[in-house]
C-alpha cells in the first residue's frame, strides 16, 4: 500500500524550510522504498496553513510548517513560546521544546486531531521591519504592523507598542508597497525569500519572537500509517527540523549583509530591555503565567 | 401554496434587504478605515468586520439573483433544442443544483461547526452578541411593519414577541458567557451553508411556480 | 502502469465533460464549475469534502476581491448620477465634425469610462441602449451600429480601472497597480486603431458629420468644464494607487464616495431612491461574478492540488521551448476557447493553468495579463457565443448576421494592434516599468 504526505508551508522555494521538507522527502522516500511519498507545496499553494491544518484535522494526507500561535487555537499551553520574549535566543527555545512539559502539551494535539511530527523547525528570530526608524516601544505607536493572525502574536505586537493586523504572508509585499501597511514583522530568511527587503528602510533588531515552528499532520491519517512508517517519518522529520534550522543560523549574517550593502537597509541594534519589560504583560493578560513559570522551572 | 409563496417573498425581500445594507456597510468600513489609517489610527477590525459582511453580501445576494434569475448561463446550442427538451433539461439542472447545494449546506455546517479560527481585532461576548442580534431582528420586524399597509398589526406583534420569546428561552437555557472573547470564523463560514439552504429553497419554489405554467 | 494512469485521469475526465456538458446545456456557469468540481471529489475520493466549503470562503476573504463590487456600485451610481450623460455630450461635441461622428462617441465613451462600468458587457448594454437609438436615427446600418457598440466595448478589458484586470492579478498573484498601468497605453491604442475603423468605414458609407467644422474651442471647453468631475474621476483613481495613498479596493470605496458626492452635490441628480435602486442592482451584480469566482475556488484548489500546470507544462515544454511559439499558440488558444466561454470564467479558470507556463520561459506576467485579459474579452464579442455581441444585438434588434459581417473591419484593426503589443512587450510594460522602478 502507498502512502503520500503533501507538505505545505506559507513560505517560498528559496527558504530554509524548503530545503528541509526536500530532505525530508528524499529519506523517507529512500527509507520506505517509496512507499510513503513526499510532496512538496511552497507558498501557500495549498491555501492558509490555518486552512491546511483544517484538512489536516479532517483526515487529509497533509502537513503543515505553523507556529505556536496557530496551534494554540487547540491546545492553549502551547501559545506561551509565541509570546514575545518567551526565550531569550534560539539556544533556549531549542531547549524549551525539548522538554517533557512542552512534549506532554504536544500530546493534547492528538485529540484534537493533529499529530506533531517535529517542532524543531527554526526560521529565524522576529524583529519589526519599517520605513521608519524604530529604537524603543513609543516609536510604534500608531504603526499599523502585519502580524499572522492569532491572539498570542498580535496581543504580543499590541504589547510591544503597534497596532497588528493579520494579512496573509503574500500579500503583505503589495500591502506595503501600497503604504496599507506602515510595517511587518518577521525573520530575516523569509524576508529575503520573499523581497520584502525592498519595501523598507530600516529593520528594528528587537528578535521579540524566536520562531521555532512545527510540521504538523492530522492524526487520523498518521495513525492509518503502518508503525515502521509512522517511526521513520517521526525520525527523519526530526532530522529534516534540524537540517533547515542549521541552513537559518548559518545563512543569517549572510542575509543581514546581503540587506545593509545591497538593498541599503539600515539595521538598528535596539535596546530590549523596555520591550521585554511591556511584553511581560501579555503572560498575565492571556493567561500564561503559569505555565511561563512551568517552563522556567522545567528548563532548570 | 399562497402562503409559501408570501412567505418567500417577505424572505426574499429581506435577504435584499440585509445583502444591501451590508453592502453599504461595507464600503463606509473600507473608506473609512483606509483614512484613519492615513491619519495613523489604524483601525484592523474595520477590514475584518468587512469580510464577515463580505461573505453574507455573496451568498444572500446570490439567493436575490437566483429568485430573478440573472445567474449567467450559455443560451447558444440550448436553444436549438425543442422547447419540451429545454424544460426537461432545466428541471435536471434543478435537481442537480438542489443536491449540489444540500451537499455544500451539510459540509458548510459542519465546518461552521467545527472552525476554530478567530478574528483577532474584534472582541465581543456571546451575550452581548445574542442581544444584540435579537433587538436588530426586532427593528427589522417594526421596519417591516412601519413600511407595510399596517393591516396585520396581530401578526407582527406574534412575531416580535417570539424572537423576545426565544431570546430569552436562549439565554436561560443556554449559559452565554460574559466575557469579550475573539469572534470566531464561524459567522463568516456560516454565510455559505445559510445562503445555500436559502437557495435550496428558491430553486424549490421556482421549479414549483415552472412546473404549475406548464399545466394551465 | 496502464492502469494507474487511468486511475490518475479519470476524476480529472469527468471534471472535463460533466462541466462541458453543464455548459451546453445552459446551466448557469456558477453551478456548472461548482457541481464538476465536486463530483471531481466525489470520484476521486482521497480528499475530504471540507475543502470545497473551505476554498469558497477563501474567496469572499481577499481584501483584493471587494474592488470587484466597489467598481460596480461606481459604474452604476455614474449612469444614475448623470455623469455618464455628460460624458457623451462631451464626446459627441469633440467628434462633430468627424464622419460618422457617433461610431467615434462610442469608441471614445468606451475609453474614458474605462471599466468604472466594470465589465465590458455592462458598458456594450449601457450604450447599446444611450447611444444606439441616435445612430439608427442618423441612418447608420444597424450591423454598423451593433458592431461599433460592441467591439468598442473590448477597450473597457485594458483601461483601468478593469475588472478583469482584478481578477487576473488575485489569481495570478500579479500587481494589480501594475496591471492597471499597463491597460494605459494598449487602451489608448485600442481606441486609436478603432476610431481609424470608424472614419475609413463612415467614409465609404457617406455617414455624414454632423457638422462640417471641429467645434470652437471656447464650446469645447465648456463642455470640457461641465463634465471635468467625471473626466477626472480615472485620473483620481490613478494617481492615489500609484501613490500608495489608496488599493485598488480602497480606491474602489473612494470612487463610490466621489460618484455619489458628485451625484448629489455637484450635478444633483442622484436621489436617495436612486441610490437605493443602484444598491440592489448592484448586490445582483456583484453577487452573479462573485458566486462563480467562490465556485472557482473549488476548481482551482484542484488544479494546484493535482500539480496540473507542472504536467501539462512539461508536455507542453516537451514540444519547443521558444518563447513566442509558446506565447502565440496560447494565446490562438485562448482565443479559442474565448468564442465559446465567458470571460471572467476564462480569465478564473485559466490563468493558474497558464502564467505558470509563459512565466517559466519568461513573458511577463503583466504582459500576458493584458493579452489574455484583451483576448479573452473579445471572445464575448465574436460568434458563436458571445454576451457582449447578444446584449447589442437584441438591443438594437440586430441580425447577427448583420453585426458579424460589419464587425471585419473592427477585427482586422483589433488583431494588427494584437499582434503589435505581442511582438512589443514594451508598449504594455513601459508604464508601469517606468512609474514603479
Ligand atoms: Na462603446
Ligand atoms: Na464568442
Amino acid at each position: 500500500n502507498d502512502y503520500t504526505l503533501k507538505v505545505s508551508m506559507s513560505v517560498g522555494e528559496k527558504d530554509p524550510m524548503f530545503a528541509g521538507a526536500q530532505y525530508l522527502k528524499t529519506n523517507v522516500e529512500k527509507r520506505t522504498d517509496g512507499h510513503l511519498k513526499v510532496e512538496i507545496f511552497p507558498s501557500g499553494q495549498l491555501g492558509s496553513v490555518e486552512g491546511v491544518q483544517e484538512m489536516a484535522m479532517f483526515g487529509q494526507n497533509v502537513a503543515a510548517i505553523t507556529d505556536s500561535g496557530r496551534l494554540s487555537v487547540f491546545s492553549k499551553e502551547i501559545g506561551v513560546i509565541g509570546v514575545a520574549y518567551a526565550a531569550k535566543d534560539y539556544d533556549e527555545m531549542k531547549k524549551i521544546v525539548e522538554t517533557d512539559l512542552f512534549k506532554s502539551w504536544e500530546k493534547k494535539l492528538e485529540k484534537e486531531g493533529l499529530h506533531v511530527l517535529s517542532f524543531n523547525w527554526f526560521q529565524g528570530s522576529r524583529s519589526f521591519m519599517t520605513n521608519k526608524p524604530v529604537n524603543k516601544p513609543e516609536d510604534l505607536n500608531g504603526m499599523l504592523i502585519r502580524t499572522p493572525g492569532s491572539a498570542v502574536w498580535s496581543e504580543s505586537i499590541s504589547a510591544l507598542g503597534a497596532t497588528p493586523t493579520a494579512l496573509p504572508w503574500a500579500e503583505t509585499y503589495p500591502a506595503m508597497q501600497q503604504g496599507v501597511v506602515d510595517g511587518f514583522e518577521a525573520q530575516l530568511p523569509a524576508t529575503i525569500a520573499a523581497s520584502l527587503q525592498e519595501t523598507i528602510k530600516y529593520v528594528a533588531e528587537t528578535e521579540h519572537f524566536q520562531l521555532m515552528t512545527a510540521l504538523v499532520a492530522g492524526e487520523e491519517w498518521f495513525s492509518s500509517l503502518p508503525k515502521e512508517y509512522q517511526k521513520i517519518l517521526l525520525e527523519e522529520s526530526s532530522k529534516a527540523g534540524a537540517y533547515a534550522s542549521d541552513i537559518t543560523n548559518k545563512n543569517i549574517a549572510d542575509y543581514k549583509r546581503t540587506m545593509e550593502e545591497d538593498y541599503n537597509v539600515k539595521f538598528i541594534p535596539v535596546d530590549k530591555t523596555p520591550f521585554i519589560a511591556r511584553a511581560k504583560t501579555v503572560f498575565k493578560k492571556l493567561g500564561y503565567e503559569k505555565e511561563y513559570k512551568e517552563l522556567q522551572d522545567a528548563l532548570k | 401554496m399562497k402562503y409559501l409563496a408570501i412567505i418567500h417573498l417577505k424572505m426574499m425581500k429581506w435577504e435584499g434587504n440585509l445583502a444591501y445594507l451590508s453592502l453599504f456597510l461595507i464600503v463606509f468600513l473600507v473608506f473609512f478605515a483606509a483614512l484613519l489609517r492615513l491619519v495613523g489610527v489604524p483601525q484592523a477590525w474595520m477590514g475584518d468586520l468587512s469580510k464577515i459582511l463580505f461573505a453574507w453580501v455573496i451568498f444572500l445576494g446570490s439567493d436575490v439573483a437566483m429568485n430573478v434569475g440573472r445567474h449567467i448561463g450559455v443560451e447558444f446550442f440550448e436553444e436549438r433544442l425543442p422547447i419540451l427538451w429545454r424544460k426537461r433539461i432545466a428541471q435536471l439542472w434543478s435537481i442537480l443544483i438542489v443536491a449540489f447545494l444540500s451537499f455544500i449546506t451539510y459540509y458548510g455546517w459542519f465546518l461552521t461547526q467545527k472552525s476554530r479560527r478567530e478574528f483577532d481585532s474584534i472582541m465581543v461576548s456571546d451575550f452581548s452578541l445574542a442581544i444584540g442580534f435579537s433587538t436588530f431582528l426586532i427593528f427589522c420586524v417594526a421596519f417591516d411593519y412601519f413600511k407595510s399597509d399596517q393591516k396585520n398589526k396581530k401578526i407582527y406583534l406574534a412575531i416580535i414577541s417570539g424572537i423576545i420569546l426565544i431570546t430569552a428561552y436562549l439565554l436561560i437555557t443556554i449559559d452565554f458567557s460574559h466575557t469579550a472573547e475573539n469572534i470566531s470564523y464561524s459567522y463568516l463560514i456560516a454565510s455559505v451553508p445559510i445562503g445555500c439552504i436559502l437557495m435550496i429553497r428558491t430553486t424549490f419554489i421556482l421549479f414549483i411556480k415552472n412546473w404549475s405554467l406548464k399545466n394551465v | 502502469m496502464f492502469e494507474s494512469i487511468i486511475f490518475s485521469i479519470s476524476p480529472m475526465t469527468i471534471l472535463v465533460i460533466s462541466f462541458t456538458v453543464f455548459l451546453v446545456l445552459r446551466m448557469p456557469l456558477a453551478f456548472a464549475i461548482g457541481i464538476s468540481s465536486v463530483l471531481f471529489f466525489l470520484a476521486d475520493g482521497s480528499s475530504s469534502f471540507i475543502i470545497p466549503i473551505q476554498k469558497m470562503v477563501v474567496a469572499s476573504q481577499n481584501p483584493a476581491l471587494l474592488a470587484v463590487p466597489f467598481f460596480v456600485f461606481a459604474g452604476n451610481l455614474m449612469n444614475a448620477a448623470g455623469i455618464t450623460q455628460r460624458l457623451i455630450v462631451f464626446c459627441s461635441t469633440i467628434t462633430a465634425h468627424l464622419a460618422g461622428g457617433l461610431g467615434h462617441v462610442t469608441v471614445l465613451l468606451s475609453a474614458i469610462m474605462g471599466g468604472v462600468s466594470g465589465s465590458a458587457v455592462a458598458d456594450v448594454g449601457m450604450q447599446s441602449k444611450i447611444l444606439g437609438p441616435s445612430m439608427l436615427k442618423a441612418n447608420y446600418s444597424k450591423g454598423f451600429a451593433a458592431a461599433s457598440i460592441g467591439l468598442s466595448g473590448l477597450i473597457t478589458a485594458t483601461i483601468p480601472p478593469s475588472i478583469g484586470l482584478i481578477l487576473y492579478g488575485y489569481v495570478g498573484g500579479v500587481s494589480i497597480g501594475r496591471l492597471f498601468l499597463a491597460g494605459i497605453i494598449p487602451g489608448i491604442l485600442m481606441t486609436i486603431f478603432l476610431m481609424y475603423t470608424v472614419s475609413i468605414i463612415a467614409k465609404k458609407r457617406g455617414y455624414a458629420a454632423s457638422q462640417k467644422k471641429a467645434a470652437p474651442a471656447k464650446k469645447i471647453i465648456s463642455t470640457f468644464l461641465q463634465c471635468f468631475w467625471a473626466i477626472l474621476f480615472p485620473v483620481l483613481l490613478i494617481v492615489t494607487i500609484r501613490f500608495g495613498i489608496f488599493t485598488p479596493s480602497e480606491a474602489g470605496s473612494f470612487a463610490v464616495f466621489y460618484a455619489m458626492f458628485i451625484g448629489l452635490f455637484v450635478y444633483k441628480e442622484l436621489t436617495w431612491n436612486k441610490i437605493v435602486e443602484v444598491l440592489k442592482q448592484t448586490v445582483i451584480d456583484n453577487a452573479v461574478i462573485m458566486l462563480i469566482i467562490s465556485f472557482s475556488s473549488i476548481f482551482g484548489f484542484i488544479i494546484v492540488d493535482n500539480q496540473v500546470p507542472q504536467t501539462l507544462s512539461q508536455g507542453i515544454l516537451g514540444i519547443s521551448t521558444e518563447k513566442y511559439f509558446l506565447l502565440i499558440s496560447i494565446l490562438l488558444f485562448l482565443a479559442l476557447i474565448g468564442m465559446f466561454m465567458e470571460a471572467t470564467v476564462n480569465v478564473l479558470l485559466l490563468t493558474p493553468i497558464f502564467l505558470p507556463i509563459v512565466q517559466s520561459v519568461g513573458v511577463d506576467p503583466v504582459h500576458f495579463g493584458i493579452l489574455m485579459m484583451t483576448i479573452v474579452t473579445l471572445g464575448g464579442m465574436t460568434p458563436p457565443v458571445g454576451v457582449a455581441m447578444f446584449t447589442a444585438c437584441s438591443i438594437l434588434d440586430c441580425p447577427t448576421k448583420d453585426y458579424i459581417k460589419e464587425s471585419v473591419p473592427f477585427l482586422i484593426a483589433i488583431f494588427i494592434l494584437l499582434a503589435l503589443l505581442t511582438i512589443f512587450p514594451d508598449l504594455v510594460l513601459f508604464l508601469p516599468n517606468a512609474v514603479y522602478d
